[in-house]
């Protein structure tokens, strides 16, 4: 029986040590080795942004920094060549799932290392709709995170990142992800996350060459009318005029103007589909007075250090065409689907944060702005009804 | 703490070992004192707070058991029973209040229209296994079964870091003796090794397939519970992960219980012997929990007259028993309604066997296909029974039943429609729809449901792979039929070191064991 216990030991040793040097060395998730953008994919990098991307921010020091949710992390392409020279290096930090308050604490993350120049907040019309009786919470992100959510030095930090390294180099996952990383190797239509924190959502352009762009269309337009259909009806906390999501906001414009960082909020260019189902779901008033308080907020709060563009519209980026069921061919240039645009989308709103693309797409919200802006808007959404009058009747008809 | 986390396998089992096994050189007292101190360090480990509940208990029963032991001999019947009376009371008022107190009175405020509130009161651990161990140690005193004077020994049989939190329900008389032998005390390389390989067994059972299932398990559940509606296959998905998921939990944690408890030369009974390969629900709960169930006959069902009065009288008695048994694993209808469907099914499988008996005396010997519809059927009742087990709501468990019979019709990923071909056809023809979505939830949730029901149904279970080495009390090794079985051989070393690398590499994503809420 020892001869039995010490092979047994023997082998459990070695095969650990085997395990945590093919992790370490094909580094499933981007963490420890740098690695190339061009066929060097991290499938699984771009499922666990919340694990990586606040160590790869330290390492990269970014002048220009994307904070936000899904939307921003597969439409903001730190390569993109509409960003000015000046505002490299960029990182894009905006991870899936998360809402202003996630944006906020990886922002006092990353200052308590390094102050960037510019920040582009992306903020999302889903994560403002809240309980009357909200409170504020604290994301589970903070504990590897430099700085705790009351401005000290997280002491704490050591111990996550202890099983952050277990999570990563001596975990059954980790094994089974880098098996996969070495099988995808150099294949095309493998997901992804760049170095600089982008996805380029390789896997969603096999799914759209498979099935066609309808069917990612239709599945989130179904899953998204649900979620808004859920969603409370209701902007602030009771009895006040704000809430834990509009309170992130300013504390981000608030620590940035102290730093004097300029920051660029950006609501998302919905596609026509998303704004219907605002419309649909009872949620368009809000939507109007959402961005009524944001821009009352960046006013009042920035100092001319930061501008509120608001890129959601029925613009003819917007308004692009689904194809019909079963049609494979059609490509639809700047979306995935109705919630999530394309790094092409991306490029024009960047290139009209630096003061170039089409003048018509995207404005510069201010309080003495807004109302006509959404007027305008509203118009727009008549038109788009009256042309796309069967498109908007499956919309509705998917209520049922 | 868990058995399967850093801080257990690397910091508490060696040290615990290590230090129990020098003292035992010196002093057999000493070590036994030792094990039960660590084992009370383990309880409080999450929240110290409870110890000096689960101490008041110890105290409280040990003092009945002793008061219980000196009236042995003497005629004074009814003082005895008082004595036992105060104590099994004492017990089930400390369990109804930490565990049911909110649950009576939720249900009160329902049906009186009142709001009355007491405050959240949070469920020691393990409060139900150590509560029943204690009032069966009572019963065996007051009948002359058990005596114990030895305090140490009694903590320790408690306390016992092995089986505290979630079993197996230890008898006194299968435990004490253990203690007392002084080969315990002494390091044995059979035993580490036997102990060792158990261990593994469970913790892979647990760390790797238990928790790699659970999470469609818990999307399926969750989604009935928040009102979507699940079509066939995803409800008998769902409900299907859940079946393997709660046997390979609770079976790889009653292994690790027996494989710790035998690296150091204690022996535990059994939990579970292959239950979802049983033919009726009788052997279905000769095989599963098969300690609580012990408890269960030995306690409730056999006091309250099991079947010495008549076919009726069992059945009632069958009922009642399983309805407690049902209340037993949680405070909410739904585990009652749960304990109640399977007292239902003992019913009925009592009542087929006497019709049998009495009209078709040929009739259990069917064959292959008898036998395999009657595994069928028991295996459906089992699971439609899980439904109400893990929904967190009636009305969860409801939907789910639902889509399990078809209500909410039947669909197949789109992304499956293409791979199909003609197929494609002829299942939208018989109605089966195309669905946008879920494609690989869909395959991963059949694909760990297929894999892991052949585990279960044609793999041999950890005890007869160990069967030349007395994996459990009271097993029989000439009962078992499978040819596979674990050897001290390189080839088995090889491979239990894998099972305990995959295991070991799961601890950074480890999750509590189910058995943990009761």
């Amino acid at each position: 029986m020892a001869t039995y216990l010490r092979i047994w030991f023997l082998a459990l040793l070695i095969l650990l040590i085997g395990a945590v040097t093919l992790n370490y060395w094909v580094d499933p998730y981007g963490l420890y080795r740098p690695y190339s953008d061009g066929g060097d994919w991290k499938p699984h990098g771009a499922a666990q942004g919340e694990l990586v991307k606040p160590y790869l921010v330290l390492k990269h020091s970014p002048r220009t920094l994307i904070l936000g949710n899904s939307r921003a992390e597969v439409g903001f392409d730190p390569e993109d060549a509409a960003w000015p020279e000046s505002a490299q290096p960029l990182f894009n930090l905006a991870l899936p799932g998360t809402g202003t308050g996630v944006a906020r604490r990886l922002f006092e993350h990353v200052l308590a290392a390094h102050s960037p120049q510019t920040i582009v907040l992306g903020v999302d019309f889903m994560d403002f709709l809240v309980s009357p009786d909200v409170r504020k919470w604290e994301p589970e992100i903070i504990h590897r995170l430099l700085i705790t959510p009351d401005g000290q030095i997280n002491n704490g930090r050591w111990l996550q990142m202890m099983f952050d390294g277990a999570v990563t180099l001596a975990s059954l996952d980790a094994v089974l992800h880098s098996i996969d990383t070495v099988r995808v190797h150099g294949k095309a239509g493998v997901a992804h996350l760049t170095a600089a924190g982008f996805n380029p959502m390789h896997d969603y352009s096999r799914i759209a060459r498979n099935e066609g762009y309808f069917s990612m269309f239709r599945q989130r337009d179904i899953e998204n009318l649900r979620a808004y259909q859920k969603r409370p009806k209701n902007l602030f906390s009771r009895g006040t005029h704000t809430s834990p999501a509009f309170e992130d906001v300013t504390a981000i414009l608030d620590v940035a103007r102290a730093h004097g960082i300029q920051v660029k909020v950006v609501i998302y260019p919905y596609h026509a589909h998303l704004l219907e189902i605002f419309r649909i779901t009872n949620c368009w008033d809000m939507f109007e007075d959402w961005k009524r308080e944001l821009a009352y907020r960046v006013a009042t709060d920035s100092h001319d250090q930061a501008t509120l563009w608001d890129f959601s519209g029925y613009h003819h980026f917007a308004r692009e065409t689904v194809p019909l069921a079963g049609d494979k061919q059609t490509v639809v240039h700047y979306y995935w689907e109705a919630g999530h645009f394309k790094k092409e989308l991306g490029h024009q709103i960047l290139a009209r944060l630096s003061g170039q693309g089409e003048p018509a797409f995207g404005m510069a919200l201010t309080p003495a702005n807004v109302n006509v802006h959404l007027l305008a808007i509203r118009q727009d959404g008549i038109k788009y009804r009256l042309e796309r009058s069967a498109e908007i009747i499956q919309l509705e008809e998917l209520v049922q | 703490m868990l058995f399967n986390s850093y801080s257990f396998l690397l910091l508490f089992l060696p040290v615990t070992a290590i230090i129990f096994f020098r003292l035992g050189t010196y002093s057999r007292q000493l070590a036994a004192a030792w094990l039960g101190a660590t084992s009370l360090f383990f309880y409080g480990y999450w929240n110290p707070a409870y110890v000096g509940l689960l101490l008041v208990s110890i105290f409280f029963n040990y003092g009945i058991g002793y008061a219980l032991a000196r009236e042995h001999n003497s005629d004074r019947n009814q003082r005895k029973n008082f004595i036992l009376t105060v104590g099994i009371i004492a017990n089930l008022l400390l369990l109804g209040y930490y565990k049911y107190a909110n649950f009576f009175l939720d249900t009160a405020n329902r049906l009186l229209d009142t709001s009355w509130t007491l405050q959240d009161i949070l469920l020691p651990l393990g409060i139900s296994f150590f509560t029943f161990t204690q009032i069966a140690f009572l019963v065996d005193a007051w009948s002359g079964k058990a005596r114990e004077y030895n305090f140490i020994h009694y903590l320790l049989f408690v306390t016992y870091f092995p089986h505290l939190i979630a079993g197996p329900v230890l008898h006194h008389k299968e435990m004490i003796p253990q203690f007392a032998r002084p080969e315990t005390y002494r390091f044995s390389w059979d035993n580490m090794t036997i102990g060792l390989t158990i261990f593994t067994i469970g913790l892979f059972k647990k760390s790797v397939l238990a928790d790699g299932v659970s999470t469609y398990a818990n999307l399926a559940f969750h989604a009935a519970d928040t009102g979507e509606k699940l079509d066939l296959l995803a409800a008998w998905g769902g409900a299907l992960a859940y079946t393997v998921q709660l046997y390979f939990d609770f079976s790889g944690y009653s292994d690790m219980a027996i494989g710790l408890s035998r690296m150091f030369g204690i022996v535990l009974p059994l939990n579970f012997n292959s239950p979802y390969k049983a033919t009726n629900i009788i052997d279905f709960w000769r095989r599963w929990h098969m300690t609580l169930s012990r408890f269960l006959r030995d306690y409730l069902y056999i006091p309250l007259g099991g079947n010495r009065k008549g076919p009726m009288r069992r059945q009632i008695n069958l009922m009642v028993t399983m309805l407690l048994g049902g209340l037993w694993h949680g405070a909410s209808w739904n585990f009652v309604l749960w304990g109640g469907l399977h007292g239902l099914f003992l019913a009925i499988n009592h009542g087929w066997r006497s019709v049998c008996k009495r009209y078709f005396p040929g009739l259990g010997d069917t064959g292959i296909w008898g036998k395999l519809m009657a595994w069928a059927f028991t295996f459906i009742a089992v699971v439609v029974a899980w439904v109400f087990f893990r929904a967190t709501t009636l009305e969860g468990a409801l939907s789910m039943l639902s889509g399990m019979i078809g209500l909410h019709g039947i669909s197949l990923p789109a992304a499956l429609q293409s791979r199909l071909g003609g197929a494609a056809d002829l299942l939208e023809s018989l109605g089966i729809q195309f669905s946008l979505g879920g494609g690989s939830r869909f395959i991963l949730t059949w694909g760990w449901v297929i894999c892991l029901l052949a585990i279960a149904l044609f793999l041999p279970n950890t005890q007869e792979l160990m069967r030349r080495h007395r994996p459990g009390l009271d097993f029989d090794p000439a009962a078992v039929t499978a040819r596979l079985e674990w050897r001290s051989t390189i080839v088995w070393g090889l491979a239990m070191a894998i099972l305990a690398v995959a295991g070991v590499l799961s601890l950074s994503q480890a999750t509590q064991f189910l058995y943990y809420q009761f």
